[in-house]
C-alpha cells in the first residue's frame, strides 16, 4: 500500500509538471476522501477550548455581592448579624439585600443587552442608547418628576413607559421604512427624546427639580426599598432568558443581512424581536436605578477579550462582568465620600482601564493563535 | 478502498488514472443530453433596483451535476441575477426550482433548497470556525433548538472535506481571505441545498485557494453523493440527514430529492474567465442585463467561444492546448 503511494507521489511529481497544481490538488484530493472517514470528531469539539473566566468572575461577584451587604454608611458585621441585632438585620432586609439585589441584576442585565445590542447591530459601540431607551427613560422620568404626584414608584413607571416608548416609536419607524435603518430611526428618536428632555428641564423649578432629573439622569442604586422593584425584577429576568434562548439568533444576526436570510433565519422579525427583549431588559434596569452608563458599553468588549469566541459563555460572562462592574461600583459610590456619589462615575472608573490593559495585550492577547 | 476515492481528483493525465477523464466525459455527456436533469430553470426574468430595471428577460438553466458559469463585465447584472434568486429584489419572468416555482416557496423552504455564497462572508465577530460552519444548520433547526452531536459531527466532516478540520476551533477572524472562504465551503456541504449560488467567490483570494476551493466545488457538484456512499452509509447509517426529515414540516414538498446528498447545481458568477473555462460546464454570457450566448467550454468550438466571448470582453483570443486528451483553453487580451 505505503509504496504504491509513494509510486503515485512521484509519479504526479514527474507528470504534472507545475508544482503548485501538484500540491494543491493532491490536498484537496486527500481533504475530500477524508470526508467519507468517520472518526470520533465529537472528542474533539468536547475538548474545545473552555475559558475559566465565567467561573472566575461567578465567583468575584460572589465576593462583591458579600462586600456590598455589608458596606456602606452604616457598616454591618458578620458577628453582629449572626449574634441578632435587630437594627442590623433591619439595615440588612429593608436596604442592603435590595440594593444589591439591584446591582448584581441590573449590572448583569446591562452587560447582557449591551452584548446583544453590539452583536445584533454589527457594532461595537452599539449600545441600548442607540435606538432610545435611555433617552426615553430619561424624557419619561423627567416628566414624572414635574406632573406626577412626587413618588418614586411614579418616577419608575414613568421612565419604563418612555423608555419603551422611544424604542417602539423608533422600531416602528424603521419597520415602516423597510427595516434596514433601525439605527437612523434610533438616532432620530434619540434626538428627539432629548429634546423633549431639554424642554423639560427648561420648565423645571430649578432649586429641586431640575436637581432631581439630573440626579436621576446620572444614576444611583440609592434608595432602592424591596417593595419597588419585583416587577422589575421580573420583566428583567425574563427579558434576560429569552436572550440566553435566543442566542444562536443573535449570533445568526451579526451575519451580513443576506446571508442570513439564506441561512434561513428571518432577519426583520428576528432583529425586532431580539430588540425588544434586550429594551426590556434595560429599561426594566434604568428604570429604577437611573441612567447607568458605561457598562453596556464595556462589559462585552472585556468578555470578548477574554474568550474570544461569541458563545453563550460569553454572554453570560458579559452579563457577570457587568453584575462586578456595577456591584463594585456602587460600593465605591457609597463609600468612597462622605455623601453619596453617581455610580455611573465608578463603572467607567473601574472597567475602562481594565478594558486598556486587555486591549493592549495584558492577557497574552494573541494565545489562542496557534 | 481508497483508491477509489483518490483517483477522483488526480492529475489531468490520461491513462494510468482514468479518473479526471472519466469526470470530464461525464461532464460531456452530461452537457449534450438534453435531458440532464434541470435544478433549476429561469425564463424571461426581468429584475432591478427600483425603477432602473437591469436584467433584462433573461432565460437559462442549471442542470444538475453542472457547474454552470455567468460571465460578463461588471454591472453586466450577474450580481443582480443571483440576489433575485434569493428572492432580495422584485423580478418578473419565471424561475422553478426542481420544478416548484421559487415565488411560492416560503423563506425557510427557499433557505433549505439554496445555499449562498458572497464574494466573502460577513461574519463580523469573532467565533469558531465550528460555530460558523454549523451556522448552515439553521434552517433545519427549531428557532430554540440547538445544533445536536449528529450536527457537530457533520460539520466537523466538512471541514474534514474541505481541509479546514485543525482549525475547527480558531477564530474565523483570525484566518486568512482562502481559509475563510472554504470555511463558508463547509458551511454549505452542512446546508445540503440543491442550488448553489455563488457570487464571485474567488474574487478576495489568491492562485491556489481560487483553484482549490473551485476543485472542492466541482467535486461537490459533480460527483453524485460523494459524501454519504458506500464507506459512509456504513458509519452513518443515514442518521444524519434523516434528520432533516424528521425536522418539522415541508423538506420534501419542494424537493423532488432530499434524503441525503441531493443531487446539486451550481449557478456561479465568476470575475476570471480562465476559470470559468476550466471548472464550468455551462457558460452563461451576459451582456447588458441580457443574455448573449450559452457556451460549453468542454466541446464547443473554440472559434464559436471566442466570438461570443469577443462580444462581451472586446477582441480577445481564445487559444486551446491539448494535453493527454484533454482540452485547455487560455484566454488572451
Amino acid at each position: 500500500m505505503r509504496t504504491e503511494q509513494k509510486k503515485k507521489a512521484k509519479y504526479e511529481e514527474s507528470v504534472t509538471g507545475a508544482f503548485f497544481a501538484w500540491k494543491y490538488r493532491k490536498r484537496a484530493t486527500g481533504t475530500l476522501s477524508a470526508w467519507k472517514q468517520n472518526t470520533g470528531d465529537m472528542a474533539r469539539h468536547n475538548c474545545a477550548r473552555r475559558s475559566a473566566a465565567p467561573y472566575l468572575s461567578a465567583l468575584l461577584l460572589l465576593a462583591a455581592c458579600a462586600i456590598s451587604l455589608l458596606a456602606g454608611k452604616y457598616p454591618l458585621s458578620l458577628e453582629k448579624l449572626l449574634a441578632g441585632d435587630a437594627m442590623q438585620l433591619r439595615i440588612l432586609l429593608t436596604l442592603r439585600i435590595p440594593r444589591t439585589l439591584m446591582a448584581v441584576l441590573g449590572g448583569f442585565a446591562l452587560g447582557a443587552a449591551g452584548f446583544v445590542f453590539q452583536t445584533v447591530f454589527r457594532n461595537p459601540l452599539a449600545a441600548p442608547d442607540m435606538i432610545g431607551v435611555s433617552s426615553g427613560a430619561s424624557a419619561g422620568a423627567a416628566f414624572a418628576i414635574l406632573f406626577l404626584p412626587a413618588s418614586a414608584a411614579a418616577v419608575t413607571f414613568s421612565a419604563f413607559a418612555g423608555g419603551l416608548l422611544a424604542v417602539g416609536i423608533a422600531l416602528g419607524l424603521a419597520s415602516a421604512a423597510g427595516g434596514a435603518s433601525i439605527v437612523l430611526a434610533g438616532i432620530a428618536v434619540h434626538s428627539l427624546a432629548q429634546t423633549v428632555l431639554m424642554v423639560l428641564k427648561l420648565t423645571a423649578d430649578p432649586e429641586r427639580q431640575l436637581a432631581s432629573i439630573e440626579y436621576w439622569i446620572m444614576g444611583s442604586l440609592n434608595a432602592i426599598t424591596l417593595d419597588r422593584i419585583p416587577f422589575y425584577c421580573a420583566v428583567c429576568v425574563v427579558g434576560l432568558i429569552g436572550l440566553f434562548l435566543l442566542h444562536r439568533q443573535i449570533i445568526l444576526l451579526s451575519v451580513d443581512e443576506a446571508e442570513a436570510r439564506m441561512l434561513g433565519v428571518p432577519v426583520g422579525q428576528m432583529r425586532l424581536l431580539i430588540l425588544l427583549l434586550a429594551t426590556l431588559v434595560v429599561a426594566s434596569v434604568i428604570s429604577v436605578t437611573g441612567v447607568i452608563s458605561f457598562i453596556g458599553l464595556l462589559s462585552p468588549h472585556i468578555a470578548r477579550l477574554l474568550t474570544r469566541d461569541n458563545r453563550p459563555h460569553t454572554l453570560a460572562l458579559s452579563g457577570l462582568l457587568g453584575g462586578i462592574l456595577l456591584t463594585a461600583a456602587d460600593i465605591l459610590a457609597r463609600t468612597a465620600a462622605a455623601s453619596e456619589l453617581p455610580v455611573s462615575i465608578f463603572t467607567s472608573l473601574l472597567g475602562a482601564p481594565f478594558l486598556l490593559y486587555l486591549i493592549m495585550g495584558g492577557n497574552g492577547g494573541d494565545r489562542h493563535e496557534a | 478502498m481508497k483508491h477509489d476515492t483518490y483517483k477522483n481528483f488526480n492529475a489531468p493525465t490520461g491513462k494510468e488514472k482514468p479518473g479526471e477523464t472519466d469526470i470530464r466525459k461525464a461532464e460531456i455527456r452530461k452537457a449534450d443530453t438534453p435531458k440532464a436533469d434541470v435544478c433549476l430553470r429561469v425564463s424571461s426574468l426581468s429584475a432591478g433596483y427600483g425603477r432602473s430595471q437591469i436584467l433584462k428577460d433573461v432565460s437559462f438553466r442549471a442542470n444538475q451535476g453542472e457547474i454552470t458559469g455567468l460571465l460578463g463585465p461588471n454591472g453586466c447584472g450577474k450580481t443582480t441575477l443571483l440576489r433575485a434568486l434569493c428572492r432580495q429584489l422584485p423580478y418578473t419572468g419565471s424561475c422553478l426550482l426542481n420544478g416548484h416555482p421559487l415565488e411560492k416557496m416560503t423563506a425557510r423552504q427557499l433557505a433549505r433548497q439554496i445555499s449562498y455564497i458572497p464574494q466573502r462572508s460577513g461574519i463580523s465577530i469573532s467565533l469558531p470556525v465550528i460555530d460558523a460552519v454549523l451556522m448552515g444548520f439553521n434552517p433545519v433547526l427549531g428557532l430554540l433548538e440547538q445544533p445536536s452531536r449528529v450536527h457537530i459531527k457533520k460539520a466537523h466532516e466538512a471541514l474534514r472535506a474541505v481541509g479546514m478540520e485543525e482549525c475547527a476551533e480558531q477564530d474565523y477572524q483570525q484566518l486568512s481571505e482562502g481559509q475563510k472562504q472554504l470555511c463558508i465551503l463547509a458551511r454549505t456541504i452542512v446546508e445540503d441545498a440543491s442550488l448553489l449560488l455563488l457570487d464571485e467567490p474567488e474574487s478576495s483570494l489568491d492562485f491556489p485557494h481560487r483553484h482549490r476551493l473551485m476543485r472542492l466545488l466541482r467535486e461537490l457538484i459533480c460527483q453524485p453523493a460523494p459524501f454519504y456512499d458506500a464507506a459512509g452509509a456504513s458509519d452513518h447509517n443515514g442518521d444524519s440527514f434523516n434528520d432533516r426529515g424528521s425536522a418539522p414540516s415541508d423538506n420534501d414538498t419542494t424537493s423532488g430529492n432530499t434524503g441525503g446528498d441531493a443531487p446539486k447545481a451550481a449557478l456561479v458568477t465568476l470575475h476570471d474567465p480562465q476559470l470559468a473555462l476550466e471548472y464550468c460546464s455551462r457558460l452563461i454570457l451576459l451582456k447588458d442585463g441580457s443574455c448573449t450566448a450559452v457556451l460549453h467550454p468542454a466541446t464547443d468550438s473554440i472559434a464559436s467561444m471566442e466570438t461570443a466571448l469577443s462580444r462581451i470582453y472586446g477582441s480577445i483570443r481564445l487559444c486551446a492546448f491539448e494535453e493527454n486528451g484533454r482540452r485547455s483553453l487560455v484566454l488572451l487580451p
